[in-house]
């Protein structure tokens, strides 16, 4: 069953291939395959997840191919129970994103879903692979696809936003460059062997200094993706600008290419200096949580408050990865999941809203519940989920993360747990000028048809499955996390209480 | 002469003798087609190519040349190089009716020029392998006179390459002063009078550094590849800027080993200032043959942090940087050869717009160049920007590694500019292009092989 792993990778790259070569002028014939492609992708991943079994130890699936032997860089893929959910939920958004974008693709459906489906390789790429020096492919793989999306579909300042997007991430990959390239050489000169190989890489001795210095290229690429506090600027416009496919796409999958980062490479590579660092990171997560929901709380562009609030939830993420317990490993690994259910399914929400209303602006919506009901109430339960609701997804994961922070700060957990008032706020108050009061046009409003509703339903049930019934998936984060938390030195030597 | 070295200057005398034939026909009572020309042309420089394989390597010809493994890749790629650049030529309307027997046998020359070049084991060598590639540049760079500009460019190119012929002369003749040789094998065993030779060795690099447009030599480079056609800036884009580099390769990382260390700061000094003034001349530059010119500057930069390392992997990654640059920018060329107007070149930014939809190949060619260029995997750009700046990290030039990588992620503006106007949905009033099936031909070819290169870069540093 290995070598599904690179078909995971490989078919929807070679679809879009495919469909970039013969596509032109074929939008139907172009939206079905493409259609067929995710969905084929997305049975592969039912399929891998369903013969998995969740407590066999270390990586379900290994795909190992020498690529470049002379400098140690091989086609390495695993995939563990984290990499595994990750990948369910890569295969889950894209055909969602190609579904919505049926109608509101107006030009060059060829050439869009030829990008849509690289992106997806690239990020499934991302969650795969072992090699650092294909992950970092990957990793620059998933952004060029990316960059046009927003650059050539987006909305009215859609250059300004993709370039902004793509040097911002760019410039953290190429720092991440320099310290896989100057870890490779510490190890070398180590060991005598010159691999990228992780498995290798993960017991390098670094002294303090250099320990600290690589760690922080590789948190720089990885906090620009997240984004954490300050260089999180990116995120808005480029969540704002990008056609609603983009935004499900940056918002459900890219976002949590970063935090994957974090838990794959960060800790594990660099537990000392990650060790050292801890406080700073869970102070740049508390700083994005209150910041993004600060910031939240004054738009009046819905696309840009949801923008906002993925700042606010993805500091949890790293608030729950550094408190290096298993409660906050767990609550962050299941609230990226959450947040990209959730998120991904506003974006969808508030993108059938801006079909209709034209507008992205909260001041000229209102009273849109009694014409379309539909719409309106799938709106109201993925806003619920992302307020953090008892019974819907991100509860379970904010829960789990405030509780693993309490082990290592009460204060901290306080600060967070304000960030989690203010999202209902701003939330609530988003909803409340959206859909409630009085209508401002007398305009027709056609409700929610079959297509859109099959989008909605399929994301409810993943918001519903996952804050309901969450033990399917905690049972493959289990050998992960203990993983992770076994890599932690402090851990190890038993002085578990001087870290905290 | 013994049999092994006439085979070693096999592929010089096909080159030589390629030259004479093509002027021949020029005087050849009956008027010979401009088809058979090209096909003479090309036929010597495949002949030159395959005998570089009867080579029994290494191989010094009577001290002056050395057949070796890196000579025989250049060699062959050159081959390549003028091949393309003669299809190119061929197809470009501008030019349409002048490439006879004139501007076929200066190429040819030019050629053996570039492979002399590389493959000389002294410097007097050098230096002749170094004029033989210039002088016949300065009329190509001028071809067509009436054109605007034209004459400008040929004598600038003329005056700034005498002066780096000056240079070149002053710094061999220093070389001879100190160790009483000019052969570079046993200059490199020469420890006397190091200052001397590390001084004269300064100077050939200015000398090279010219014909690289490092900065602070690159004032010509610019007006140059605006001035000159395009098949002819492809030509000085890549693979005569590479010939100069090859050697420089040989002087400094195989030869010459301990004059590197002296002349460390310089090469430092020289690639943070190409990359770092490249890069921001080229930010907004917006006519796209400058703009590709300063993106030129840039990359030597780069290269020249693999040649600071001083190490065999970065040996090893100058060469390959060097012939992935030379690839690329061929590349790149070659699709600006294909979007010609009928009576010039397009020269504004402005001009391509929407070209890259109108015309999906040469867009889908244009964008794998300018993202390999820019160093996107899995490109041969990024591997060659991995083992660079690898290379650099192995040496301890960390400071010099993260500079590059600062500056690679500012080059990503410009490029993504280009394809911005590429891919724009307005499209330029000047109508659509015209161009020939050799040249769509030679732009596939050369897209699949920059990927080709960066998935299997084997294929490529096995050779060397």
């Amino acid at each position: 069953m290995n070598w599904l792993l690179s078909v995971l990778i490989f078919l929807p790259l070679s679809g879009a291939l495919m469909i970039a070569l013969t596509g032109h002028n074929k939008t139907i014939y172009v939206r079905w395959a493409a259609l067929t492609i995710s969905t084929v992708e997305l049975s592969i991943a039912l399929g891998l997840w369903w013969i998995a079994s969740p407590d066999s130890d270390g990586y379900l699936y290994i795909v190992q191919v020498p690529w470049i032997p002379t400098m140690g860089i091989q086609f390495l893929l695993g995939m563990d129970g984290l990499s595994l959910l990750l990948v369910l939920l890569t295969t889950l958004l894209v055909p969602i994103a190609i579904l919505v974008s049926w109608r509101s693709i107006s030009h060059n459906w060829s050439t869009f879903a030829a990008l849509l489906l690289a992106t997806q390789a690239g990020i499934i790429g991302v969650f795969l692979a072992l090699d650092l020096i294909l992950f970092y492919v990957f990793w620059e793989l998933m952004l060029v696809p990316m960059y046009f999306l927003i650059g050539l579909w987006g909305h009215e300042r859609r250059l300004y936003a993709a370039y902004k997007f793509f040097l911002f991430t760019v410039t953290g990959s190429l720092l991440m460059l320099v310290a896989i390239l100057g870890l490779y050489f510490i190890h070398g000169e180590q060991t005598g062997i010159y691999t990228f190989d992780y498995f290798k890489l993960l017991h390098t001795n670094l002294s303090g200094d250099t320990g600290m210095w690589l760690m922080l290229g590789f948190f720089v690429a990885f906090a620009v993706k997240i984004p954490l506090f300050p260089i999180h600027s990116w995120l808005p416009d480029a969540h704002t600008e990008a056609p609603t496919a983009g935004s499900i796409i940056l918002a459900g999958l890219l976002l949590k290419t970063g935090a994957y980062g974090l838990l794959r490479f960060c800790l594990p590579l660099f537990p000392e200096a990650s060790i050292d660092f801890a406080p700073f990171a869970m102070a740049l997560g508390v700083v994005g949580i209150l910041y993004g929901a600060l910031l939240a709380l004054v738009q009046e562009d819905i696309k840009r408050l949801i923008a906002y609030s993925s700042i606010s939830h993805l500091g949890f993420v790293v608030f729950g990865i550094y408190t290096w317990n298993q409660e906050g490993l767990h609550g962050a690994m299941l609230l990226m999941l959450a947040h990209g259910a959730t998120t991904s399914a506003m974006f969808a929400t508030i993108g059938m809203l801006e079909e209709r209303t034209g507008t992205r602006l909260l001041s000229c919506m209102g009273g849109l519940l009694s014409p379309m009901p539909r719409l309106g109430a799938m709106l109201l339960l993925f806003t619920l989920s992302a307020m953090g609701m008892p019974g819907l997804a991100n509860f379970v994961g904010e829960f789990l993360v405030l509780a693993g922070v309490y082990q290592v700060s009460a204060s901290l957990a306080i600060a967070g747990a304000m960030g989690i008032v203010a999202s209902a706020i701003y939330l609530l108050w988003m909803y409340q000028r959206a859909m409630l009061g009085e209508q401002s046009s007398d305009r027709i409003w056609v409700d929610l048809d079959r297509r859109e509703m099959l989008i909605l339903t399929l994301l409810a049930v993943t918001v519903l499955w996952l804050g309901l019934y969450p033990a399917p998936f905690l049972d493959y984060l289990q050998v992960p996390a203990t993983g992770i938390i076994e890599s932690n030195p402090a851990i190890m030597t038993g002085t578990e209480d001087a870290f905290r | 002469m013994h049999s092994a070295d006439l085979i070693s200057l096999a592929p010089f005398i096909a080159l030589i003798l390629g030259g004479l034939t093509i002027l021949a026909l020029g005087v050849w009572p009956k008027p010979v087609s401009t088809q058979i020309l090209t096909m003479v042309a090309i036929a010597f420089l495949f002949l030159g190519a395959v005998a570089t394989l009867f080579w029994d390597a290494p191989h010094e010809v009577n001290g002056m040349l050395v057949t070796d493994n890196l000579s025989r890749l250049f060699t062959q790629f050159f081959m390549f190089g003028t091949a393309v650049i003669i299809i190119l030529s061929s197809g470009y309307t501008p030019i349409k009716n002048e490439v006879r027997e004139e501007y076929l046998s200066l190429l040819l020359f030019s050629t053996l020029g570039m492979t002399l070049l590389i493959a000389s084991q002294n410097l007097m060598m050098a230096f002749v392998g170094l004029e033989i590639l210039t002088v016949p540049l300065f009329a190509l760079v001028a071809w067509q006179p009436a054109r605007n500009g034209a004459i400008e460019g040929g004598v600038k190119y003329a005056l700034l390459a005498g002066f780096a012929a000056a240079f070149f002369l002053y710094g061999t003749a220093l070389a001879y002063t100190s160790a009483g040789t000019i052969d570079l094998t046993v200059l490199g065993a020469v420890t006397t009078n190091a200052e001397l030779l590390a001084i004269s060795v300064t100077l050939i690099l200015v000398g090279v550094g010219f014909k690289l447009a490092l900065i602070p030599f690159h004032m010509w480079a610019p007006d140059i590849y605006q001035a000159a056609p395009a098949p002819i800036t492809a030509l000085f884009a890549s693979i005569a800027k590479v010939a100069a580099l090859v050697f420089l390769i040989r002087l400094l990382c195989m030869q010459l080993q301990h004059i590197w260390e002296a002349l460390l700061p310089l090469i430092w000094m020289l690639a943070v200032a190409s990359m770092v003034a490249g890069n921001l001349l080229a930010l907004h530059q917006q006519n796209l043959k400058r703009l590709l010119a300063y993106s030129s500057i840039a990359h030597l930069g780069y290269i020249f942090v693999a040649l600071a390392a001083g190490n065999s992997l970065g040996r090893d990654a100058a060469i390959y940087y060097a012939l992935t640059y030379a690839l690329m920018n061929l590349g790149t060329f070659a699709v600006i050869t294909a979007f010609t107007r009928h009576d010039q070149d397009r020269q504004d930014l402005e001009e391509f717009r929407g070209l890259g939809r109108r015309h999906p190949v040469l867009g889908i060619a244009m964008g794998v160049c300018l993202l390999a260029l820019a160093g996107v995997p899995p490109t041969a750009g990024f591997i060659a920007k991995l083992i660079a700046f690898g290379a650099a990290i192995e040496a301890g030039h960390t400071i010099l590694a993260i500079i590059a990588v600062l500056n690679t992620a500012l080059a990503f503006y410009y490029y993504l500019r280009i394809l911005n106007v590429f891919y724009d949905t307005n499209e330029t009033n000047l109508g659509a292009a015209q161009y020939s099936q050799g040249t769509l031909i030679i732009v596939v070819t050369i897209t699949l092989l920059i990927i080709a290169f960066g998935i299997f870069p084997e294929w490529v540093l096995g050779l060397i």
